[in-house]
Order: structure tokens, then C-alpha cells, then sequence
């Protein structure tokens, strides 16, 4: 991994096509403005985690899931 | 009236009133701007999220506060402007809090790093990352729910 100070300001530039802006530095946030090739997907890395989550809530069965956190009640759950 | 087909509830009878409005959609699903809030006896405490575009998409969710009794909500300067609060929204009075709820290797776990917030005069929602990250997004919910019992 590569590590580098910068000021605000101040750019980084990855390969020919990407440009990495320190606009501004807060207390405790920074903001960056990224210019890159349409085609690459940039999102902060808790959006990734919360997409995942997402993802596999969208795919739960239901009727499992129910068995598994209410065991008492479970026969309830089996029509659905 | 209207009515959406669904693949857990059948044909699906829902009020303007009880649908609700994500305008961005939720993140993986970006698309999907309209669920109705389906809950079961059976299944009480946890409640669906199902949307009425797409039959076969339903997410299982707990309110946050059934899962932690101390949980506190936190949403970020844009999210509350997207909802339409003008002050910080507090849990049952202004806002429905729902985690989404997924299971890895069988274990059933709870999003509540980013709850979908619901804003309950006006039906607008989106999911809410905590803007401080003090929550899991893979809150395993056993421990839980034991706890609780």
C-alpha cells in the first residue's frame, strides 16, 4: 500500500486517467473529489457493505429465517 | 385501493396510505422506489418490506429498538433533508426504524449500521447509514433475541 500526505488542495493522480482533489479538510471528514472513467464504479466502502446486506436480505427465506429466530412459535410460520 | 402480486402474501391489498417511498430506492436496488410495510401475526415481531413493483422482492426486517432496547438513531445532515425532518427524528414518535434482516451460514443477522428510516407523517424513506459507523451491518441477532426472552 502507498501512503502519501497532502494538503487541501493539493492532487493525486493514479495512472493517466484519474484524479484524485483533497478539497477540503475538516475536523474529522475530509472531502475528495474523484474524476475517473465513467465505467469504474466509486462508492464509499460502508455503501458496498450496505448493498451486500441488501442483497442477502433480498434472497432470506422466510419461513427458515422464522424457524431460526422464533423456534417456540415455528409451526405458525409454515404457511407461509 | 390498490394491489400489488407478491410471492409471500399473494395478491397484496394496500392503501396510498401505508405504501412507502423510497426516492433513491435502497442501495443494490436503486430502482425499487415503492414497498408496503407487510405485517403478519404469525411472524410478529418481524414485519416485510415488500415491494409493490417486483413480486418476488421482500425484506425481512426487525424495528431496531426489538433487536437493541437502547438503540439510537443517527441520521446524517442529507439523509434527514431527504426525509423531510427538520429536527434530529426520534424512534416511534417521528420515524419507523427497521433493520433489514439477512442470514450468513444459516445465522440470522441485522443491518443496523444502515436501518431503512421511515418517516412517519409523510411515508417517506430511505436507508440510513449511521453516519458515526457505531453499529454492525452483521448484527448477529441469537445473542439477541436470547437476551430479550
Amino acid at each position: 500500500m502507498m501512503v502519501m500526505r497532502r494538503r487541501e488542495g493539493e492532487k493525486i493522480l493514479i495512472g493517466e486517467d484519474i484524479v484524485i482533489h483533497i478539497e477540503h479538510i475538516g475536523r474529522n471528514k475530509v472531502k475528495i473529489a474523484i474524476d475517473a472513467p465513467r465505467e469504474l464504479s466509486i462508492v464509499a466502502e460502508e455503501m458496498k457493505m450496505v448493498r451486500e446486506e441488501n442483497l442477502a436480505a433480498a434472497s432470506v427465506d422466510v419461513a427458515f429465517l422464522h424457524r431460526k429466530i422464533f423456534p417456540q412459535t415455528s409451526s405458525a410460520a409454515s404457511d407461509m | 385501493m390498490h394491489w400489488c402480486n407478491t410471492i409471500h402474501f399473494g395478491r397484496l391489498e394496500y392503501s396510498s396510505a401505508s405504501a412507502i417511498e423510497f426516492c433513491e430506492g435502497l442501495p443494490g436496488f436503486e430502482s425499487e422506489r415503492r414497498f408496503v410495510v407487510v405485517q403478519k401475526p404469525d411472524h410478529h415481531p418481524l414485519v416485510f418490506l415488500q415491494s409493490v413493483q417486483t413480486q418476488n422482492l421482500c425484506f425481512p426486517a426487525l424495528p431496531v429498538r426489538a433487536i437493541d432496547s437502547r438503540y439510537e438513531l443517527r441520521v446524517g445532515g442529507t439523509d434527514q433533508e431527504a426525509l423531510g425532518f427538520e429536527i434530529a427524528p426520534k424512534i416511534g414518535e417521528d420515524a419507523l426504524v427497521l433493520a433489514l434482516i439477512a442470514l450468513h451460514e444459516e445465522d440470522p443477522t441485522a443491518n443496523l449500521l444502515a436501518p431503512v428510516v421511515i418517516n412517519l407523517r409523510t411515508r417517506v424513506a430511505a436507508q440510513c447509514i449511521d453516519p458515526e459507523m457505531r453499529y454492525s451491518h452483521r448484527y448477529h441477532l441469537a445473542s439477541a433475541l436470547e437476551a430479550a426472552s
